[in-house]
């Protein structure tokens, strides 16, 4: 499946383009539909807590496991399972390990550990596009 | 060769609504719901995309604190 890249605006009023997917999470007979922004350099998916309240789950109850960014220092997340299935890909649902954050600025990421572990992915990021497909080789 | 998909463009529509929670239009198209946290959206939820809107004032590379 081949999917554009996201238009944004950056801080020089220039456009800026982010590799962007649209998902649907879900917990029990809940979901939601969200974009999760495609992050090579994550370990983890990381989610805001506001969806993880949204979906009915009790965070401050979940095992608490530091996380590190950028600025080298470690925030707290919640370790969750639930099933993310990509938006137009087939059988793509699957059970992801994920970790809840409180942030004002982060709303979904998909990294390595429960993401582009379960899927072939291809950025051509010079024509602002990106393939995403279910696994060839297991 | 001329990239043959539409880009998604949200530059506009997101114009002003920085750090907002908002529900988008399935087709990427128009903003249902805005609100300073995503229980504000209520039940609009349901009827698209839920997002936390990009702060335009600074490049994106996931930064945490302590909290």
């Amino acid at each position: 499946m081949i999917l554009s890249y996201t238009r944004f605006k950056d801080e020089r009023n220039n456009f800026v383009h982010r590799p962007t997917l649209a998902i649907t999470l879900y917990v029990g007979s809940k979901s939601i539909k969200t974009r999760g922004l495609l992050d090579t350099g994550a370990d983890n998916i990381v989610i805001n807590n506001g969806f993880g309240r949204m979906l009915g789950i009790d965070i401050k109850k979940l095992p608490m496991r530091p996380l590190l960014g950028i600025n080298g220092v470690p925030t707290k997340s919640w370790e969750y399972s639930l099933d993310i299935e990509v938006d137009g890909l087939s059988n793509s649902r699957k059970t992801s390990e994920i970790r809840f954050i409180d942030s004002p600025s982060v709303g979904v990421l998909l990294g390595h550990r429960g993401f582009f572990e379960n899927f072939e992915i291809k950025f051509e990021t010079y024509a602002l596009m990106f393939e995403i497909d279910l696994p060839k080789y297991s | 060769m001329k990239n043959p998909i539409e880009i998604i463009d949200l530059s506009s529509i997101f114009e002003g609504l920085e750090n907002k929670w908002v529900v988008l239009s399935k087709d990427n198209k128009k903003v249902l719901a805005v609100a300073d946290e995503i229980e504000g959206l209520g039940k609009k939820i349901n009827d698209g995309i839920v997002m936390k809107v990009p702060d335009p004032r600074y490049s994106f590379a996931p930064v945490t604190s302590f909290v």
